[in-house]
């Protein structure tokens, strides 16, 4: 039996909560009679592919992210090429009607 | 099997996940913290966006103060300018001359004067872009309470120094207040 501080602080915490059943599993399979190895493999390759899986969530969290910040990046530059545009634009009326540039 | 062996295998099954599961947690840990720090950034990107959009098209903000603006955004962005920038800031204004007085200072002043709440504007753009500088390349500065401490002290034309400092003459459009 898993004590009860360990129910708690299990909860909330997947990686551990994963770790404890992969190793009750591979104990469970020792005390069953199979080799020693065996255990071990079944927890690497346990522990492994939920690490393979749980990284790829990270990662696309990670990406996510950073496509925040491209679109942040966007809006600033539109916002200074909108301004300058309108000041280019300001700028060629005041030319075309005074014939010399905005003071 | 025998008890004993059974002992040290699940002492070795114990010893493995514990070294595994502290990896994962780290990984875990690490990533986390980077997705934080990025969106952190990208707040105050927005921030920054909104307050340039903002001061940009206010007609009590100077040219010289909009054209100062553009400059540090433009200078925010790039990841070697900004590491240059803020070096330049955590080691502090260079001292003026007695009764030297700049027209961006100047500018400045008349902006508090007519509006409060525009030179806050001014103010938290700045120090926005430079927050998101920070959080988005943490690796390339010096400690970042040091820097928002000099930038929050800082009066505009310090800041139009540095830039120039970082620009260099030939390059800043800086403080050119009109399109040619």
């Amino acid at each position: 039996m898993v004590p009860a501080t360990w129910l708690k602080a299990l909860r909330g915490n997947p990686d551990g909560l994963v770790t404890v059943l992969l190793v009750a599993v591979s104990a469970s399979t020792v005390a069953a009679g199979a080799a020693v190895w065996e255990a071990i493999l079944l927890l690497t390759c346990g522990l492994g592919f939920y690490h393979i899986r749980v990284s790829a969530a990270e990662r696309h969290r990670e990406r996510m992210a950073f496509l925040k910040i491209d679109d942040a990046m966007f809006k600033l530059s539109v916002t200074k090429s909108k301004y300058n545009e309108d000041l280019e634009a300001t700028d060629a009326q005041f030319r075309r009607i005074l014939g010399r540039p905005r003071r | 099997m025998m008890p004993a062996m059974e002992g040290v295998a699940n002492g070795a099954l114990g010893g493995l996940a514990a070294f595994l599961f502290q990896r994962r947690h780290r990984s875990r840990a690490a990533s986390a913290d980077t997705v934080r720090r990025i969106e952190a950034a990208a707040e105050a990107l927005d921030r920054h966006t909104l307050g340039l959009s903002r001061l940009l098209y206010s007609p009590l903000v100077s040219n010289r103060l909009k054209a100062l603006l553009l400059d540090v955004s433009d200078l925010l962005e790039e990841q070697q300018y900004a590491a240059d920038f803020i070096r330049l800031l955590a080691a502090g204004p260079k001292p003026r001359p007695a009764g030297h007085t700049d027209p961006l200072d100047d500018d400045f002043v008349d902006l508090c004067a007519a509006d409060g709440e525009m030179a806050g504007v001014f103010r938290a753009a700045v120090m926005d872009g430079l927050a998101a500088a920070l959080l988005r390349w943490p690796e390339s500065h010096t400690p970042a309470a040091k820097c928002l401490a000099e930038a929050a002290a800082l009066t505009p034309a310090d800041l139009a120094a540095i830039v120039l400092q970082c620009f260099g003459p030939a390059t800043a459009s800086g403080l050119q207040t009109e399109p040619t």
